[in-house]
């Protein structure tokens, strides 16, 4: 072939590309969509119907106009919701009732209503959300004891979208330490986990301090086992849920309050202690052929406020302050353990696979017989404290008169 | 100084010399005219070759005896004062006895003196400047230099102004710029030949290399590919660069040209063969490689952590003038989750009311953006800046605000076009340039697929590339990591030891400073 055959052919080649913006499709390819024309979905709402035994999807989209400097106006946030045999053909039929191509790629969160979670298998919910390229494994995902509907149609009440304000009020339970929201990668990796359970945020309407006005919140956790509702837990009873595992990258910072001294009216005198797990260590030992896991909890306390007069800088006060907080930590976690261990036999903690990770001949010999050994499985908890830090002051008294 | 002979005394009658020139007339082709012992007829002959050209003199010169001769120059191509003082005033005093004897050495007072035997030679260098002798009795021409071309003074290079650094650029004399570089390297192994390029413009062409530092090959390479050059005139370098270059279709530049005689005795020192051309401020650089264009001669003149950031800079800068837009356009219409939440509804807000798609956009922007530059450039000076003021900030701000394009898409282009000023060599620039809009195009129709392919097209092409045999992407690909200290980044002077090996190899070391050891500190 001479080279001006070449270069014909290369030319026919090239003039075929626009073509090829027809061939894309959703599932693949190169597909295009033009930005005015987009609708951008910022949270999805599932639930489930019982008595049509149909699902309902809801979401809030947002379609920017032009405004000055960007962001997203009031005026452009939209709801809209469809019912369908399932997810996916409820989500085509969204389109009937809105304008614009929908994209559900920064959809932050996705919430499951309160009938779907306690009533349905969550098979077809969290395959839907894997399968569908579009929707991240980024996302989180809530629960709600409702419906999902009402959660998306309602007010946010800092952010302008519910998209926004979700992601802010997930965002804080690192500083908080009394929730935990997982994300869809975790909730596909733990849904068909025979042994093990997953926790996940429960998003409720309260009441604001305005009358009438309700606004968003995070209360407690829903513990998901083998694809159904298990259980709640409390805001509380989270604490110690993170104290027994690493749950998000950074540790989430907890407030313990102890009672130091009582006042003349035999009031408590309480003194807030800040405490942060620098390091977690969990071992397993065998006795008589049982499994016994120990966790070594290595952590810091911060001072943050205090009632009390002692001198907080003395290695006395110090110790009864750790001892107390230590006292607390064990009650707290004795009662989760109990909670879940025996009364629900079911494993929040990954104790199997830290068991499967470790023993390993064990685990596949026993792997059977899970249910039965994981209620007997002793659990001990042991704190180590680092360090006590006061704060920006040791005490505050009046100086001294001239 | 060349042996001159005393001719015989010639006596001959008009119509002698009427038949003479009559006889050799006839014949058409004045090339193969020869030379007549009559200064008579030889100015005749010259005559006859350049009439009617009112710059030509030629001036009979009378001694005694009846002794004839003739100065032949043209007016405007020497100074006809130096003529003068050096050779008719010399001649006339001291007579044609003399003459014979030491003609060049004595009577003419000129230092460059010249022998022609031919006739053909003789035109040539009076074309060229030069003045022409002839007294009767002689079988030859002596040639005197004496030129006065027009030319302007050395000043500050225009297209590569610096900060730090010599203000020194090359003129259109030739003759100044070889000075302008030999000055600067003043060893005796600074070599330079000389060509003579097009068929009627014979513009010479400056060879110059440091022997013993030259690739050997390259410089045959150069006077093979110079000696096949047949046109007719050479007006400047970019005829001369696009003759000689490896890959003419090419759209990158393979050959570096410069205003700046620093620049081009770097070049010398790493062993590359420069050429000069008369008529041009421009001299040309080979072999040169990919990163010699992104390269300006301040780097070598500023601290090296300065130059190190900015030669990175410029690297990033380059890929931002190549595919900035088209990466716009591939992720806001094919990969819209690729953009952050927050910006993609400033972006799609932004475009709310913007009737077009965004790659009709981009190519609106983008050609704008061009026309804009271009009328510039062209206009002159003073109308040009008022031109891009009106250009970019009233036209571009009334169609921002009719909702013709959007904001972000004006950021996109501006940030662009700045960056492709930022790449030193404007050749290369110029390439980013248009090479922007096939990657657009593809983009717009494949999406970031299409820009990886378009990437690696070009990736194999500039890798395919050679420049006088040296590979374009050298040191890149192939890797030489020595190189790198001086060529892709800089290193502080004690480390840059080596000249870059992939010009030539047999003499590698540059530098052999040794760190100073601190006073005081053993």
């Amino acid at each position: 072939m001479n080279k001006t055959k070449v270069f014909f052919l290369i030319v026919l080649l090239l003039a075929n590309v626009p073509f090829l913006s027809a061939c894309g499709t959703t599932s693949g390819g190169v597909s295009l969509r033009e930005l005015n024309e987009l609708n951008v979905v910022m949270v999805t709402g599932i639930d489930y119907d019982n008595e049509k035994k149909e699902y309902v999807l809801s979401i809030q989209s947002v379609k920017p106009a032009t405004t000055k400097g960007g962001g997203i106006s009031k005026e452009s946030v939209y709801t809209a919701k469809a019912t369908g045999k399932t997810i996916m053909e409820a989500s085509k039929n969204l389109r009937a009732s809105t304008s614009g191509k929908l994209i559900w790629f920064h959809s932050k969160s996705v919430i499951l209503g309160g009938d779907l979670v306690k009533s349905k298998d969550l098979k077809e919910v969290v395959d839907f959300l894997a399968r569908n390229r579009e929707i991240r494994l980024t996302a989180w995902v809530l629960t709600t004891h409702g419906k999902a509907t009402d959660i998306i149609t309602a007010k946010p009440n800092s952010e302008v979208t519910l998209g926004d304000e979700l992601e802010g009020i997930i965002s804080n339970q690192s500083e908080w330490g009394k929730a935990t929201v997982l994300t869809l990668k975790d909730v596909v990796n733990l849904y068909e986990n025979p042994h093990q359970g997953f926790v996940t945020g429960h998003i409720v309407q309260k009441e604001g301090i305005k009358e009438g006005k309700k606004i968003l919140a995070i209360e407690g956790a829903t513990v998901i086992f083998r694809r159904r509702f298990l259980m709640h837990l409390s805001n509380e009873e989270v604490k110690p849920y993170h104290l027994l595992k690493k749950v998000e990258d950074r540790e989430p910072e907890m407030i313990f309050n102890i009672p130091l001294e009582k006042d003349d009216n035999e009031e408590e005198l309480n003194t807030a202690v800040k405490v942060e797990v620098k390091d977690r260590k969990k071992e397993v030992t065998f006795e008589n052929g049982i499994p016994a896991i120990s966790i070594q909890l290595n952590m810091d306390a911060t001072i943050m406020e205090t009632g009390t007069e002692e001198n907080l800088r003395t290695d006395q006060t110090n110790e009864k302050v750790l001892k107390e907080v230590t006292r607390q930590i064990r009650n707290h976690t004795e009662r989760l353990v109990y909670k879940v261990q025996k009364e629900k036999n079911v494993d929040i903690f990954d104790f199997s696979g830290l068991i499967h990770r470790k023993e390993k001949k064990y685990w596949r010999e026993h792997e059977k017989d899970w249910d039965q050994i994981y209620p007997e499985i002793p659990i001990q908890l042991s704190v180590d404290w680092n360090i006590v830090r006061n704060g920006m002051i040791t005490q505050i008294k009046q100086g001294e008169q001239q | 100084m060349t042996e001159f002979i005393k001719p015989k005394k010639v006596k001959r009658s008009t119509e002698k010399i009427e038949e003479k020139m009559q006889e050799k007339i006839d014949e058409k082709d004045w090339s193969k005219w020869g030379i007549d012992s009559s200064s008579e007829v030889n100015k005749k002959r010259f005559k006859n070759i350049f009439d009617p050209n009112t710059m030509f003199e030629a001036r009979e010169v009378l001694f005694p005896k009846g002794v004839k001769g003739v100065v032949c120059y043209f007016d405007d191509l020497v100074i006809s004062a130096e003529v003068n003082e050096h050779v008719i005033e010399p001649l006339v005093e001291h007579g044609p006895e003399a003459m014979f004897k030491d003609l060049g050495e004595r009577v003419i007072t000129s230092k460059k003196i010249r022998q022609f035997e031919k006739l053909k030679d003789a035109v040539d260098f009076l074309t060229s400047g030069g003045t022409i002798v002839h007294v009767d009795g002689m079988n030859y021409f002596i040639g005197v230099v004496a030129p006065g071309f027009p030319a302007r003074s050395v000043t500050e290079p225009q297209a590569e102004p610096l900060v730090r650094g010599p203000r020194e650029g090359f003129t259109e004399k030739l003759q100044d710029n070889s000075a302008l570089v030999r000055k600067r390297l003043r060893t005796p192994d600074l070599k330079s030949e000389e060509m003579k390029i097009g068929r009627r413009s014979k513009t010479t062409v400056l060879i110059m290399y440091v022997d013993g530092l030259v690739a050997d090959d390259v410089l045959k390479t150069v006077k093979d590919r110079m000696e096949k050059i047949d046109i007719d005139v050479l007006i400047e370098s970019a005829q001369l660069e696009e003759l000689i270059e490896d890959d003419m279709f090419s759209p990158f530049p393979q050959i570096v040209h410069t205003e700046r005689p620093d620049k081009v005795v770097a070049g010398l020192a790493e062993g590359r063969v420069a050429l000069l051309i008369d008529g041009t401020p421009f001299a040309l650089i080979v072999p040169s490689v990919f990163y010699d264009f992104m390269q300006a001669s301040e780097d070598y003149y500023e601290r090296f952590y300065f130059s190190s950031a900015i030669r990175i800079l410029r690297m990033i800068t380059f890929l931002i003038a190549l595919l900035v837009p088209s990466i716009y356009v591939a992720v806001t219409t094919f990969h819209q989750e690729l953009i952050p939440s927050p910006l993609l509804y400033t972006i799609i807000a932004a475009r709310a009311g913007v009737p077009f798609p965004v790659v009709i956009e981009a190519f609106l922007m983008e050609i704008s953006f061009e026309i804009l530059r271009e009328a510039g450039v062209r206009l002159p000076r003073p109308v040009g800046s008022a031109v891009s003021i009106v250009g970019a900030l009233v036209v571009g701000q009334a169609a921002v605000d009719a909702g013709i394009v959007s904001q972000p898409m004006v950021i996109v282009v501006a940030l662009t076009g700045i960056a492709s000023f930022t790449i030193p060599a404007f050749n290369m620039s110029m390439t980013t340039r248009l090479l922007r809009f096939p990657i657009m195009f593809i983009a717009a129709t494949m999406g970031l697929f299409g820009i990886a392919v378009s990437l690696m097209l070009i990736g194999l092409h500039v890798c395919a590339l050679r420049s006088f045999g040296v590979p374009y992407m050298s040191p890149a690909a192939p890797l030489h990591l020595k190189s790198w200290k001086s060529e892709i980044v800089l290193f502080p002077f004690f480390f840059r030891r080596t000249r870059p090996e992939y010009i030539q190899k047999h003499d590698l070391q540059k530098n052999a400073t040794k760190p100073r050891q601190e006073e005081g500190k053993k």
